[in-house]
């Protein structure tokens, strides 16, 4: 699952770090999540999306094998 | 998910490293001072083992960074588990097909459930640790 976190981050100025403590996660989560080593919980990406105040879909995005 | 009030503190770790090696420290203790007419070394020692299990198992359910416990190591912990689940069937079918054609004339009857469960355990909290410690190499980008 493609997403756009690491440029929304950078557009908001914010840090994994940063982000990690505004969604509860620890850093290492957003981390994976930015390299698709991991895929969220629907809670936490909505949490993120939340944070960025944006639609789920525009946030996150469906891949062709997925 | 609230998964880290789940989890044993990282600062009671020690009581899971205790648990551990305690009984089998015990155990060694209770062998060389020559104890043998009034223990039976075999009971105690299926004793000893089920403790250490415990303590391997509490072990597992313990935070083991500052980090741990969100989702994403709530799922590292259930692919460990599976992981741990193959490795004791294919340990069981693999011993299973030795003893049957006698190879190596090797005596599989010491699989006990014992032996099993701790190579089971061992091979989740390996396994787990691993990943800890790949996630704590991670770079911020």
């Amino acid at each position: 699952m493609k997403n756009y976190i690491k440029i929304e981050r950078a557009r908001h100025n914010l840090t994994q770090g940063d982000l990690a403590d505004k969604v509860g996660v620890s850093r290492q989560t957003i981390n994976s999540i930015e390299t698709k080593k991991y895929i969220p919980s629907a809670v936490l990406a909505l949490k993120i999306a939340k944070i960025f105040n944006m639609p789920l879909d525009s946030l996150f995005e469906l891949e062709e094998h997925d | 998910m609230k998964t880290k009030s789940r989890l044993i503190p990282k600062s009671k770790m020690w009581i899971s490293l205790t648990i551990i090696f305690l009984p089998v420290l015990i155990l060694i203790f209770l062998k060389s001072a020559d104890f043998h007419e009034l223990l039976d070394f075999s009971k105690l020692s299926k004793i000893t083992a089920s403790i250490s299990l415990i303590g391997m198992f509490l072990l597992f359910m313990t935070q083991w960074t500052k980090d741990d416990g969100d989702e994403m190591y709530l799922q590292i912990r259930l692919t460990a588990v599976l992981l741990g689940v193959i490795t004791g069937i294919t340990t069981l079918l693999v011993s299973s097909i030795f003893s049957l054609i006698n190879w190596l004339d090797f005596d599989y009857t010491h699989y006990n459930g014992f032996g099993l469960m701790f190579f089971i355990l061992l091979m989740i909290l390996s396994n787990f640790g691993q990943q800890i410690y790949s996630l704590s190499k991670q770079r911020e980008e």
